[in-house]
């Protein structure tokens, strides 16, 4: 697989979107799915998505590999990615800076990780036997967290890009997240943006998320994915792009509360807009 | 400090919230105390949320918050084994019969049973089934001696309730039920043309059912059915005819 | 005598079956290439979405994880007549 996602506007598959795509073929340059949710032998989801791969590029954003994990990836879980992208031919895979799995229990959520010396040995190890399983470059995305942990060797960004230099992989920048966890841990956002190197960037992914009171005096953000994208990402996505000049695959990702497939094509197109205006500065 | 160490005492505090864990990494405030609930939450919502969607009518039964304990029993002692969460509380009837003392509800275990089973169905592989055409192609003396692999969705769920008609009843109506319910059910759940059928049978065709399911022969099976007694009527041939255009025959040998 | 009788019964059991079947082909393999959309009717077949499944989203939701039994079930198990929820003894 060669990184083909063409520089334009995306949104998340939900199979509740399925069959108004299909009628409806709306302009959107590519969609996103999750393989960890087509890890089936059959069923209606297969059925559907075979007839969007034939229509509009994709992209698989996994899941459940737990890069993270001191244990090392599932070889069993590589197969079965192999598999999806046998099948589907997505343009692109992504996976998460986290852990999800210890001991053979799989919990199911983006688990923080200590940015140490340690970790990031074993995350390199991780990509690169990804990497190697899958036969193509990978893309990490930066995590939304919510809890300090107190023992970091570097800074999130300087982590990343250490992993993009040392494996070859790309980087996943998602903006919401950037906000997220920067306002979850008192971090600068503009130093996160300084040091980020932009070459690594291969795609974008922009979200909404929730303000809630962790104490009467001290609010936190919680990346549900469950609203418009908010006026802050908006602005920093625009100065990333008339920063760095570039186009980007750009996703627009919803998932609890979801809106009417217009609504996340309004997003996704506002996002196109935006990047094509950034271009005239 | 390692990797390991903190992983092992993260997921260790993230299922069992309620017992105090010392962290590495994490310095003990109250504060750290609250973030920590976030990912608690995450985990254990995210897997509740699953096991509402595989178990909507056996939710409906025993009320949101029964569902919501039962739920959280269960993750905190059989979390997830894979990554892939489609395959996620499967074994949640058993875990309800097991609890049978906390919930006195003799045909919910049943009803789970019957979820599960749509569920495993939706996500079986699609048209695995022989054609028509190719059954009829074989001779019949040789269809006599062989038995029959179904299609992996098809399974038969034999309850002493009436399980079907409450899951029926269930499904479309919030009305109280006035029918007894201590009746036997034979549930038959399949998947045909990419759709979940969910079927009741006679007590004849499921006796025949189970006979193919355990290996007999087409004619072994055939025989038997012949020498049912039931005050129902039914029909051999109509029991083959059901077998073939309801895409149930995997393999024939 | 008899055991060939029977013999006979389960041939043509299953000679008729097949007939059956396969003469309603013309019907069914038309049948199968009808498309499958959204709910079918009456619970029967169920061609529905299933969930969104798994996502990388966070849930902000803070409902307490209990770690006993402390409720009773109150759903529509109270509709169905005879399937009380006091313990039979």
């Amino acid at each position: 697989m060669n990184s083909t996602l063409p520089n334009t506007h995306g949104v998340s598959l939900k199979s509740t979107h399925f069959q108004e795509i299909l009628s409806t073929q709306p302009d959107i340059g590519w969609f996103e799915i999750h393989p960890e949710n087509y890890m089936s032998e059959g069923g209606l989801d297969h059925y559907y998505l075979t007839q969007i791969v034939e229509r509009y590029p994709l992209s698989m954003h996994g899941v459940g590999l737990s890069l993270g994990s001191h244990e090392g990836v599932d070889t069993q879980h590589l197969k079965q990615l192999k598999k999806l992208i046998k099948q589907y031919k997505p343009a692109q895979f992504s996976e998460h800076l986290a852990w999800t799995k210890n001991s053979g229990q799989h919990l199911n959520d983006l688990l923080p990780l200590p940015l140490t010396q340690e970790a990031l040995g074993i995350v390199v190890q991780n990509i690169n036997k990804t990497q190697d399983a899958l036969n193509t470059k990978i893309f990490i995305e930066n995590p939304s967290t919510y809890i300090d942990l107190n023992q970091h060797d570097y800074s999130e960004a300087q982590f990343l890009n250490t992993l993009c230099e040392k494996t070859g992989c790309g980087l996943l920048l998602d903006i919401n997240n950037i906000v997220v966890t920067c306002s979850n841990h008192d971090l600068s956002v503009e130093q996160y943006f300084d040091e980020i190197d932009p070459r690594y960037v291969g795609e974008i992914h922009l979200a909404g998320h929730k303000n809630v009171a962790l104490t009467p005096e001290k609010m936190i953000k919680i990346d549900d994915h469950g609203s418009k994208v908010c006026d802050e990402v908006w602005a920093l996505f625009e100065n990333f792009i008339s920063q760095s000049q570039q186009h980007y695959p750009v996703l627009i990702e919803w998932d609890t509360d979801l809106p009417s497939l217009d609504t996340l094509v309004d997003q996704a197109s506002h996002a196109k807009h935006l990047m094509h205006n950034a271009f005239r500065y | 400090m390692t990797l390991k160490q903190f992983q092992d005492a993260f997921s260790a505090q993230l299922l069992s919230p309620n017992n105090a864990h010392d962290t590495p990494y994490i310095t003990q405030s109250n504060e750290n105390v609250l973030r920590m609930k976030i990912y608690q939450n995450n985990v254990y919502s995210s897997l509740l949320d699953i096991l509402k969607n595989r178990y909507p009518i056996s939710r409906k039964l025993v009320g949101d918050d029964f569902f919501t304990v039962l739920g959280q029993q269960y993750i905190a002692n059989h979390p997830p084994e894979s990554p892939v969460m489609l395959h996620y509380g499967e074994s949640l009837p058993r875990f309800i019969e097991q609890h049978k003392d906390k919930h006195n509800i003799a045909y919910l275990s049943d009803i789970a049973v019957l979820e599960s089973a749509r569920h495993k169905a939706y996500y079986a592989k699609d048209n695995d089934h022989l054609q028509p055409a190719d059954i009829a192609r074989k001779p019949i003396e040789k269809l006599l001696e062989s038995s029959i692999n179904m299609v992996p969705s098809a399974v038969l769920i034999q309850s002493s309730f009436s399980i079907h008609t409450i899951w029926l009843h269930l499904k479309e109506s919030d009305q109280t039920l006035n029918t007894d319910i201590s009746h036997n059910e034979n549930i038959f759940i399949f998947k045909k043309n990419l759709g979940v059928q969910t079927l009741r049978l006679q007590d004849a065709y499921a006796y025949f059912i189970q006979l193919l399911l355990n290996k007999n022969t087409l004619g072994e099976s055939l025989e038997k059915l012949i020498e049912f007694k039931s005050e129902e009527n039914f029909e051999p041939t109509e029991a083959i005819s059901f077998l073939i255009q309801n895409q149930l025959i995997k393999t024939i040998h | 005598m008899k055991k060939m009788t029977k013999t006979l019964a389960v041939s043509s059991a299953l000679a008729a079956g097949i007939l059956m079947a396969t003469s309603g082909d013309v019907l069914a393999g038309k049948k199968s290439h009808e498309k499958c959309y959204g709910v079918a009717k009456a619970g029967q077949n169920d061609c529905g979405i299933k969930s969104q499944g798994t996502s990388c989203a966070g849930q902000a939701k803070t409902d307490g994880i209990h770690d006993a039994w402390i409720y009773l079930p109150k759903g529509a198990c109270d509709k169905i007549v005879g399937g009380s929820t006091t313990p039979t003894k």
